[in-house]
């Protein structure tokens, strides 16, 4: 439902973007083909990774991890995941989401999707180099913490 | 542009390239072999979130294609030099939610914003929006995590970005302050 949906805005748009210059949506088209042979090999490699998972992991003992009471440490655990890690958020929703089926709460997948795309401390060198300490340490810091105030809230509403 | 600022940039554009990548990638195989009766299910496992993701993200990446070609990524700075209002803030974070492209792309546009003369709170939030709000993802996070979630999550975090930007630019004028 979600992807005829979205395959059917997105088609529109490719035709009018088409009909306005060609030119421009080939260019487009291409920039999507090229970003799509980047992304490959890791969203295989995660899909794998998945699959091993559910595969090896006995259901009981998923559910055990990852479901029951959402705890502070389960919640800071996921937050410091996701600040540290840098892989394509693109890549990280299929896995966020394969957590949730397997039983994980909302709370700690939001706390790992924000943390990921919000805090970049693989980045810290270059955004210090581009707008100075002071600035970048604040924001990752503030960052992490409404993070945290982001999965709380998503944790209550959803 | 005064200076270039693209030679800093990483990289490492994805794990791809890196020894992380080959690690997991030979460390997944020798598990597949060992335990083969797993590895068909495995598989199975992964062809079934495969097909759900092939449904939605060559879609998203047509998307970001799109809005590449359409939408000028360095007009940004020209609109949010100093005392740009609120069609500044409005530039921002239109351009920041739409425009596709990881943070370290976003980096050296803040930079150049700010050497122009930008609000601390105009670049912050630029950061924050271009960082944590891409719209055309929301697809694939409707797809994987359900509507709810994904719309909740996006209304919090545009919430976030901007008192975010808020409480830097006050820690930043407090610094002048003092300092000057």
């Amino acid at each position: 439902m979600v992807a005829v949906v979205l395959n059917a805005v997105i088609g529109l748009l490719l035709a009018w973007s088409w009909v306005r210059d060609p030119g421009k949506t080939k260019q487009a088209l291409r920039r999507a083909l090229f970003r799509g042979l980047g992304l490959g090999p890791t969203m295989v490699l995660i899909l794998l990774l998945i699959g091993v998972l559910f595969a090896l992991v006995p259901p009981e003992t998923m559910e055990h991890l990852l479901g029951g009471e959402t705890t502070g440490l389960r919640v800071a655990a996921a937050s410091v995941f996701g600040a540290l890690t840098f892989i394509p958020s693109l890549v990280a929703l299929p896995l966020a989401g394969s957590l949730v089926d397997a039983g994980a709460n909302y709370m700690p997948v939001a706390a790992f999707i924000t943390t990921l795309t919000m805090v970049g401390a693989v980045t810290l060198p270059l955004e210090i180099k581009e707008v100075g300490l002071r600035i970048t340490l604040w924001r990752n810091a503030l960052a992490f913490l409404f993070a945290v105030l982001i999965s709380l809230a998503v944790g209550v509403v959803v | 542009m005064t200076k270039s600022t693209s030679a800093v940039r990483p990289k490492q554009t994805d794990i791809t390239r890196s020894w992380l990548f080959v690690g997991a990638a030979l460390l997944l195989l020798a598990g597949m072999a060992l335990f083969f009766d797993q590895a068909a299910a495995a598989l199975g496992i992964a062809g079934l979130y495969g097909w759900q993701m092939l449904a939605v993200l060559p879609a998203v990446l047509v998307l970001m294609g799109l809005v590449d070609v359409w939408v000028p990524k360095q007009s940004v700075s020209r609109h949010l030099g100093r005392g740009s209002g609120l069609g500044g803030i409005a530039i921002a974070v239109g351009l920041g939610t739409f425009a596709a492209g990881p943070l370290y792309i976003a980096l050296p546009i803040a930079g150049a914003m700010l050497r122009k003369g930008a609000s601390v709170f105009n670049v912050v939030l630029f950061m924050g929006v271009w960082a944590s709000l891409k719209v055309p993802q929301l697809g694939v996070e409707v797809q994987f995590l359900g509507f709810r979630f994904a719309v909740w999550r996006f209304i919090f975090t545009l919430a976030s970005v901007f008192l975010i930007a808020w409480f830097v630019s006050v820690l930043e004028s407090r610094k002048e302050t003092t300092e000057g």
